[in-house]
């Protein structure tokens, strides 16, 4: 298999009144062709800054990509003119979001919005592009599609909101689609359909996909691989058999327990206790230390290097 | 769509059977009546019995009311105790000049209001938004009279290239244009402000709203986002503002219609009260408020085309 996306030393910062915040720091990984890989980790983590960075939309000010490479197809994206990005946007590199029923534009029908993304990028008159979106539509699973593409998005569902941003961002058969916790603000019974809508898509298109999401249930139902984030930090990067089957960093292993597991019938869902470290200059030792129930006193005081065994890479201590 | 202007077109009716109500009954309001002023000092009580009988003010008075609206329908107004003439005649000539300033006026206020909103979010910051939003707090607080008078000491005295006042004739003529910059600009001054200050902040809102970071992602050019996806969305607040606007454009009107000696609509109000000709007031009010409603209506059915959401229940 071919790499498609390196990711190499990423660090995208914020610069803002209270200090410089590192939400990507040091972050690399691989995205090969065909291969959907997950990044997982709890809100705040830098998943959202991580797509944003590949897409070279973080927002500026405050935020900015002060080191590392992006290599998409062996082209280097960080030193790309804003134009050429455009080319790529959309195009080439998808990406879908959260919320859908704010991520498409109110006063605008569904259709308008595909037939956007497929005139920017490709040569087709408006009737061409027009029929192109309703076949997207029809692929995605909305019914009636030649009728819904006048709708408006207030006309729709979330989930099936959620299918338009689908047939929106691979309209023009892009290379690479990020979803950004595509089924969080969703229903638990549409959450599955609209993961099984994302592979079945993939398998259909040869893409790659870029699944990002605070559930290691989800990364477990579509992903080949995962990077596991902690406050800017790949913590864990593997196959998902392997981290799974054994998961190495004690965060990944928090999370874990966190799953929501049928055959067990507890009370409460463990979760790991505490909240993110606020990354001062002063800030010493492992990231995870104040949540960690492995730490020691050298956790205090340096951080860990992230290190490869097993084909695996993990970032602490216990395995140095 | 059709069917909410319909809708809104009905809903109209009784908003305007109360306005006409309500300046009907203005009159009531004013001392002495219109038979006394129409006798004149001298008459007798039995002189102005007769003309109270005459003008049928000794009927009650839903009667005059309705005798008065029946005449309204069909487009008659009565006829002004001063000079005559029916009311209708002169104010169709003093609205029209009113109207061509408050329209000549919003329209200088859209265009530089909007334009410098646009910038001033885009580039929030920067030194043409620092200075934009200091012109405009002057813009809101400064009175329309001094920045009339402003004006005319800078075009008319100093430069000399614009006429000081008095547009008696035609508007829509060269000469007439000459006569309504200054008191466009004028009026609009204001307007322009505080439109360019909605059209900042709602801009600024909608920018940081998740679709618009899909219409990046899709790959526009930030042209196309701002002038398509973000701004069709700031248009709401930004029509409201240009609707309350225009609304009291016309009643600015009377300002600067005396500042710039203009033969409007605002100046034959505040003529004919003086003069206390009831029928000339009754007309000129009855007209504004009419125009006032009028321009609600199209703010609304403006909004409904703009939004599918509000036509959509
Ligand atoms: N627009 C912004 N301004 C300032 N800081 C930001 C901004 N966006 C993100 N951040 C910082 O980056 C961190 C990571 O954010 P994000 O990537 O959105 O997390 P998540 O993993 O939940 O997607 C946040 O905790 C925040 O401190
Ligand atoms: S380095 Fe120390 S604190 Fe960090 S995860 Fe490993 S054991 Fe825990
Ligand atoms: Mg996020």
């Amino acid at each position: 298999m071919d790499t498609l996306l390196k990711v190499n030393s990423l660090k995208t910062y914020f610069y803002t009144i209270d200090g410089v915040m590192p939400a990507v720091d040091d972050v690399s990984f691989e995205v090969m062709r065909g291969e959907t890989l997950g990044i997982v980790g709890e809100s705040g983590s830098g998943k959202s800054v991580t797509a944003l960075s590949i897409m070279r939309l973080v927002p500026h000010p405050p935020g900015r990509i002060v080191g590392g490479s992006i290599n998409f197809k062996g082209d280097e994206l960080l030193t790309k003119k804003e134009y050429e990005m455009r080319m790529i946007r959309g195009n080439k590199i998808a990406m879908i979001f959260q919320d859908p029923m704010t991520s498409l534009n109110p006063l605008f029908t569904i259709g308008d919005q595909i037939i956007e993304a497929l005139v920017t990028h490709q040569d087709l008159s408006r009737r061409e592009a027009r029929d192109r979106a309703i076949e997207m539509l029809k692929l995605v699973g909305i019914p009636s599609p030649e009728k819904r593409v006048d709708d408006y998005p207030h006309q729709m569902s979330g989930g099936m909101r959620q299918r338009v941003m689908i047939a929106m961002g691979l309209s023009c058969r892009p290379d690479l689609l990020i979803a950004d916790e595509p089924t969080t603000a969703l229903d638990v019974t549409i959450q599955a359909q609209i993961l099984e809508l994302i592979s079945e898509m993939k398998q259909k298109m040869n893409m790659s996909v870029i699944i990002i999401t605070h559930d290691l249930g989800v990364v477990a139902e579509v992903a080949d691989r995962v990077v596991v984030m902690y406050a800017g930090r790949v913590m864990e990067y593997g196959s998902v058999k392997d981290v799974f089957s054994m998961p190495l960093h004690p965060y990944t292993r928090g999370l874990m327990d966190s799953i929501p597991k049928i055959d067990v019938n507890e009370d409460r869902l463990k979760s790991i206790e505490g909240t993110l470290p606020t990354l001062t200059e002063k800030f010493k030792g492992c990231r995870f230390k104040d949540r960690c129930v492995m730490a020691d006193r050298v956790c205090h005081e340096e951080e860990p290097p992230i290190v490869e065994i097993d084909n695996r890479q993990v970032r602490c201590f216990k395995y140095i | 769509m059709t069917g909410y202007i319909v809708k809104r077109l009905l809903q109209l009716i009784p908003v305007l059977i109360g306005v006409s109500i309500v300046v009907f009954l203005m009159i009531y309001l004013i001392p002495g009546d219109a038979a006394e002023v129409i006798a004149g000092p001298t008459a007798t009580a039995e002189e102005i019995t007769n003309i109270r009988i005459k003008l049928g003010l000794d009927q009650p008075a839903y009667v005059q009311y309705f005798r008065y609206m029946s005449g309204v329908v069909r487009g008659d107004l009565g006829y002004s105790f001063q000079t005559g003439q029916a009311v209708s005649e002169a104010i169709a000539t003093r609205y029209v000049n009113t109207f061509g300033l408050a329209l000549f006026s919003a329209l200088i206020a859209v265009i530089i209001g909007v334009t410098a909103g646009i910038i001033s979010a885009v580039k929030q910051n920067s030194w043409f938004d620092h200075i934009c939003m200091s012109i405009s707090i002057l813009g809101i607080s400064a009175p329309t009279f001094w920045i009339g008078l402003l004006l005319i000491i800078i075009f008319c005295v100093e430069l000399k290239i614009l006429p000081i006042s008095g547009l008696s004739g035609q508007l829509w003529t060269w000469d007439g244009m000459k006569h309504m910059i200054l008191p466009a600009i004028t009026l609009g001054f204001n307007s322009s402000a505080m439109i360019a200050r909605m059209t900042r902040s709602s801009v600024l809102e909608i920018i940081h709203q998740d679709y618009i970071m899909t219409a990046r992602a899709k790959g526009l050019s930030e042209f196309i986002v701002i002038m398509k996806h973000a701004f069709k969305n700031a248009l709401i607040p930004i029509i409201t503002v240009i609707g309350i606007d225009f609304g009291s454009l016309l009643g600015g009107a009377v300002v600067v219609e005396s500042v710039f000696a203009i033969n409007g609509i605002g100046r034959l109000m505040v003529q004919s009260i003086n003069a206390r000709d009831f029928p000339m007031v009754q007309g000129t009010v009855l007209v504004v408020a009419t125009t006032f409603v009028l321009i609600n209506l199209m703010v609304d059915i403006i909004y409904a085309a703009i939004d599918p959401r509000i036509s959509y229940k």
